[in-house]
């Protein structure tokens, strides 16, 4: 959590400043290894074949388009219940990421879909559900920005990205609660990972250049919002000046 | 098309994406320096509290 201290963006500006770059340089490193181990170091799988390699840009992109929504939705709880404007802030900077990565699960998962099950797309519980995360995360972004009325549109756009969390354990639990064509969890499951530790290698590089680059993303977001808050208050500032 | 072609075309949605909102948060940094710059050109300061 961040101290009190720095829910102030001169306090926090300092600090991003030195951090993104950082993080983006962190990011790119990642990517290379996560890159490497991907295409050229892992192993076919038995059934999919070289198919399989789909998994380490889908299933990180996928993970973290679910944590960032819940990011986001316990961000929003935050400024609806302690009003603290440092939260809507960070659920504003975070929503476009969780978004794109939200996207890139939906199209690499589609793509995978079609030589393992000869289709696209299907209707089934776990593709619909994060079909209805991306199309949250879509409501959360146009509310907040279609609202005149800064306060309001927060307000609104919070509370529809708390109701949102209702879909993350339907998301999570879907292979399990309904019969899907989609495969269950393989990795967050009580017995352990049910995958080859050649492959785990891999996704955990991967998931890692995923997650440095939301952070190195987040930071920088963050510093953007800040430069408009600056800039909205420098254009009222003007309006004084000119108005007679 | 070949299994081949699936990875490919997966990378690639993959590496675009990812790349689409790097730049836009650079483009939009970028526009919002300029617009800043404007306002600091017609006298206007940033307040500092």
């Amino acid at each position: 959590m961040i101290p009190f201290s720095l829910a102030q963006p001169r306090k926090l500006e300092p600090l991003l400043k030195k951090m993104v770059p950082l993080a983006y340089l962190a990011a790119t490193i990642l990517f290379i290894v996560g890159l490497y181990y991907a295409l050229l170091d892992s192993p076919q799988d038995y059934q999919q074949g070289d198919s399989v390699r789909i998994m380490y840009v889908h299933v990180p992109a996928s993970w973290f388009a679910l944590m960032i929504y819940g990011f986001v939705g316990v961000a929003s709880a935050s400024f609806l219940i302690f009003r603290l404007p440092l939260a809507a802030l960070m659920a504003q900077a975070a929503a476009p990421i969780g978004a794109t990565y939200c996207l890139i699960s939906l199209a690499t998962g589609s793509i995978w879909g079609k030589p393992m099950w000869g289709t696209w797309w299907v209707w089934d519980a776990r593709l619909t559900s994060m079909l209805v995360l991306f199309l949250m995360y879509a409501g959360y972004l146009l509310l907040s920005q279609s609202i005149d009325d800064r306060e309001r549109a927060l307000k609104l756009s919070s509370i529809l990205a708390v109701l949102g969390l209702i879909n993350i354990p339907i998301v999570k639990f879907s292979v399990d609660w309904w019969h899907t064509l989609h495969q269950p969890a393989s990795i967050f499951r009580a017995a352990g990972p049910s995958i080859h530790s050649s492959m785990l290698l891999p996704l955990f590089w991967m998931a890692s250049a995923y997650l440095m680059l939301f952070v190195a993303l987040l930071g920088h977001r963050l510093q953007l919002l800040f430069m408009e808050m600056r800039m909205k208050a420098m254009q009222q500032k003007l309006a004084w000046q000119v108005a007679p | 098309m070949s299994h081949l072609g699936y990875i490919a075309m997966a990378y690639a949605v993959a590496i675009l994406g990812l790349l689409s909102i790097v730049t836009g948060t650079l483009l939009r940094k970028r526009g919002l320096l300029k617009e800043l710059k404007s306002l600091e050109t017609l006298g206007v300061r940033p307040d500092e509290s």
